[in-house]
């Protein structure tokens, strides 16, 4: 009879733990998938602009507000006269792969093996180097024809090539290295900079006949820079910015001539404006102080005062791509593009406009969904991310303060006067009792939202810091705002899980004390191996119900600013204006969320199930 | 009594007053004698479950002295939980621990309070309910078994400790008759081994049998004390109207 109950347990067991295995799983995959942490993600500053290819597209050159042109791999050049929403191809004549272009009056294009395209308003041209390696980069400083243009080219092995009288002269053997060139840039005929491999900066005063090396500051030695910009005031370079591996940004200003590229302005070892480890591989800007950078894994920042600090533009649809090539047409209309077609485009500078001209349309439900989706994973993820610690947090305290009430600590206080017969009286008082009564009576008999107010405003007026940053250290210092809402669920969860286990705990008999006791145990060790775990098998249902009600309450913390599910929602319903499906989204999320804690937590009781301890042992 | 043994167990002069005001316990003083059984008998509330309690402190005596050997047990600066470890205690309702296994029960005192290692507690634990014939249910819940085996485990329990001396409170008061054999064949073989105990009990027959020295209380003092023919020649008044009652 017990085996056939036994065995009857155990399927019941089965199909439970697969259900609950299954919804656990598909969170799970929910949640590891990519995703951006940020909070400060806006998906609304660029306009997707990608061209159906696979080709990657090695650089972008914006020809006014709404047209350009994007190049690539195996020749391929790409033109918008529409803000990027129809791309041409056209006919390059080439196959070679296309590095980075260049407009001065007319487009120009370079390539690998020496390729030069020139554009005349109608066609391509090849105006190509005989003997020259792969070119990553051009700059052209003059240009009235193509007999009367100053054009330098930058490439494999340290090349650098000029083209000036109608010819292409090497200049390779005055550079003095063989790294590779990755960017070159002129301010005007003589000045300029090329940078490259291995922390390659050098730079010319004669138009390139002589080049010296501009040291930079150590620890870019073996990192490679990829973009080189030199802002000019009448014609005078002024300032001078790098871009390359780890996030690397580095500038240089002065005035007068010579004076820029000798000592570089260097973030500190603490503030990393980029924010970044990724490769930053191009840079483009309307002044020294207003300029984009875009790189590998899907980096694009904008910065608006010279490079101290960046508004992250990246894109939640871009996710994984790697960027290669920015251009702005000014300081608000620009294309940026990068591997597989991938392009974008902004009339707004890439920030997130204060009113939305016009709403997205969907037209059917699943692409909303579709829409959505990555907001609301965000958010799901967010939302888990309070709850796991905040419940730990919570039953922690619930556990200590629960032993704390039922403790049987009594200090005598003698009241102030002795009775007439000379006996004092004293009146029992349990510090521990006290303490964690108050506890859960403020924390129980106010509102939530206040709480929450308190502890992200408050606590930091009176200097208390929520983003543990002492502890954790700057890298890993949490948002103040997740560090705020984890606390505050963690205390409030905590007053509540308090009551249901002090009651667990009071019903377990007396005697279960006095046995554990009676053994030697201390009243602690009683309390850890006796009636605690027998108490916190009784509680478990209440406990659950406390632990999805922690889920529901972590809404609250969308009051304070953290991209949890409800605040994705209202993001989206400002993006989207469709309320309905959104907050039926965001509701289903929730549901998700609660439905599994509970089955797990119902199939944790089911394990933890020991025969004759509480009611309903026998099924 | 002979001079030349100490006793292991002192009382003297235990008074207890509970909160209330309950005047529970008024001047008991008895001795407990190595590998000797005394037995207190008497009705509810004649304050022996008290006296029993306050052995090993698990009731705060009010006034008195009580002696494990020459420590003495309601001093502030005795340790209390190593005394406790030494004294066994065996309750009315059993109170094992509900969610340990049988060997889990047994050994847990082994493993936290004398440290030995699981190996070590659980071989000790097999040895002791093997004593109390619970060899076979070493892997099974509280809750499944009867009450006479829960109250073998609760015995084995005590027993594994190795305690110098075993208090048994009412030990069969929860049983069902057909159950109560069994209980009190474990506390003979006890006996058998010389294992001095202090029993609380209503079994009068029991009594008799195993005790070398019977106590009767009423009203929180001891009535009469001698050897078990005592039960047989009530000298009060009260002792024959209690023995009375409980022999109808």
């Amino acid at each position: 009879m017990l085996f056939d109950k036994a065995s009857s347990k155990n399927r019941y067991g089965r199909s439970f733990t697969i259900a609950v295995g299954s919804l656990f799983l598909a969170s799970i995959i929910l949640l590891i998938t990519p995703s951006l942490n940020s909070e400060e993600v806006m998906d609304t500053g660029w306009d997707q602009a990608s061209i159906s290819t696979d080709n990657d597209l090695n650089d972008v050159l914006a020809l006014n507000s709404t047209s350009a042109f994007a190049i690539g791999e195996n020749g391929k050049i790409y033109h918008t006269v529409n803000s990027g929403v129809n791309w041409s191809e056209q006919d390059s004549g080439v196959i070679q792969d296309l590095n980075a272009i260049e407009f001065n009056e007319q487009a120009v294009v370079v390539g690998d093996s020496g390729t030069v395209l020139i554009n005349d308003g109608e066609s391509w041209t090849a105006n190509s180097i005989e003997g020259a390696g792969n070119l990553y980069d051009l700059s052209v400083p003059h240009f009235e024809s193509l007999a009367d243009s100053i054009i330098f080219v930058s490439g494999t092995g340290g090349e650098i090539w000029k083209w000036s009288d109608n010819s292409w002269e090497d200049l390779s053997n005055f550079t003095g290295t063989t790294n590779d060139i990755y960017a070159v840039d002129f301010v005007n005929e003589n000045e300029g900079f090329a940078v490259g491999a291995d922390g390659l900066v050098i730079a010319t005063i004669d138009g390139g006949l002589s080049w010296e090396i501009r040291e930079t500051p150590d620890e870019f030695r073996g990192l490679s820079f990829y973009d080189v910009i030199i802002f000019g005031y009448q014609g005078n370079p002024v300032s001078a910015i790098i871009v390359g591996e780890n996030g690397t940004i580095i500038q240089s200003s002065g005035t007068g001539p010579t004076a820029i590229g000798f000592i570089w302005k260097v973030p500190s070892e603490t503030s990393h404006p980029t924010n970044t480890t990724n490769t930053i591989k191009s840079i483009s800007g309307s002044s020294r102080f207003k300029f984009w950078v875009v790189g590998d894994d899907n980096f694009v920042a904008l910065t608006e005062d010279g490079g101290s600090s960046f508004y992250n533009q990246s894109q939640l649809q871009n996710s994984g791509s790697d960027f290669t090539g920015v251009s702005f047409w000014d300081g608000y209309f620009g294309f940026a593009v990068g591997e597989e077609g991938t392009a974008m485009y902004t009339d707004r500078e890439g920030q997130d406009p204060r009113v939305l001209d016009t709403a997205i349309n969907f037209d059917t439900f699943w692409k909303y969904a579709k829409y959505a989706f990555p907001y609301l994973k965000e958010g799901m993820y967010n939302t888990l991310k309070i709850i796991v610690l905040a419940i730990f947090m919570g039953f922690s305290i619930g556990v200590t303060l629960a032993v704390f009430k039922t403790s049987q600590l009594n200090i005598r206080i003698p009241l102030s006067m002795p009775r007439e017969d000379g006996t004092w009286k004293f009146v029992n008082f349990n510090p521990l009792k006290f303490f964690a009564t108050i506890y859960t009576d403020i924390f129980r008999n106010t509102p939530l939202l206040v709480q929450f107010f308190f502890i992200y405003f408050g606590l930091m007026e009176i200097g208390i810091d929520l983003t543990f940053e002492n502890l954790l250290g700057p890298e890993r210092a949490l948002e103040r705002a997740y560090g705020s809402a984890v606390v505050a669920l963690g205390l409030n969860s905590g007053a509540y899980q308090t009551e249901i286990i002090r009651s667990g705990i009071q019903a377990i008999p007396a005697g279960q004390m006095e046995a554990g006791r009676s053994i030697g145990l201390t009243y602690l060790q009683s309390m850890r191996y006796v009636v605690l775990p027998q108490a916190i098998r009784i509680v478990i249902p209440p406990l659950g119900n406390e632990t999805v009600n922690l889920v529901l309450n972590s809404a609250l913390a969308s009051a304070i600013g953290f991209g949890e599910i409800t605040r994705k929602g209202r993001l989206l319903i400002s993006l989207t204006f469709e309320t309905f499906w959104t907050w039926g989204l965001v509701l289903i999320c929730y549901f998700v969320i609660t439905y599994t804690l509970a089955n797990i937590l119902k199939y944790v009781e089911k394990r933890l199930k020991i025969p004759g301890l509480g009611l309903g042992g026998e099924e | 009594m002979s001079e030349d043994e100490t006793p292991v167990i002192r009382v003297k002069n235990l008074e207890k007053i509970y909160t209330g005001g309950v005047h529970a316990v008024k001047g008991v003083s008895f001795d407990v004698l190595p590998k000797k059984v005394v037995v207190i008998i008497g009705s509810s509330g004649s304050g022996k479950s008290t006296v029993l309690r306050c052995i090993n402190r698990l009731i705060e005596p009010t006034e008195g002295e009580i002696f494990l050997e020459d420590v003495q047990i309601n001093s502030p600066s005795t340790d209390i939980n190593e005394i406790r470890s030494e004294i066994g205690m065996v309750f009315q309702s059993f109170e094992l621990f509900m969610h340990l296994k049988v060997l889990d029960n047994v050994s847990l005192g082994l493993t936290k309070v004398r440290g030995y290692s699981k190996e070590k507690a659980e071989d000790i634990a097999k040895d002791v309910l093997a004593k109390v014939d619970m060899s076979d249910k070493i892997d099974v819940y509280p809750g499944q078994l009867s009450g006479g085996q829960k109250q073998r485990v609760a015995i084995a329990r005590s027993l594994a400790m190795n305690p110098k001396v075993m208090l048994f409170d009412e030990p069969t008061s929860a049983l069902d008759p057909e159950l109560i054999g069994s209980v009190l064949e474990s506390i003979k073989s006890l006996v058998a081994d010389g294992m001095t105990m202090v029993i609380v009990t209503h079994e009068i027959g029991f009594a008799k049998e195993v005790g070398d020295w019977v106590i009767y209380m009423d009203e929180g003092q001891i009535v009469e004390a001698g050897p078990p023919e005592i039960i047989g020649e009530p000298k009060t008044e009260r002792m024959k109207k209690f023995l009375g009652q409980i022999l109808e």
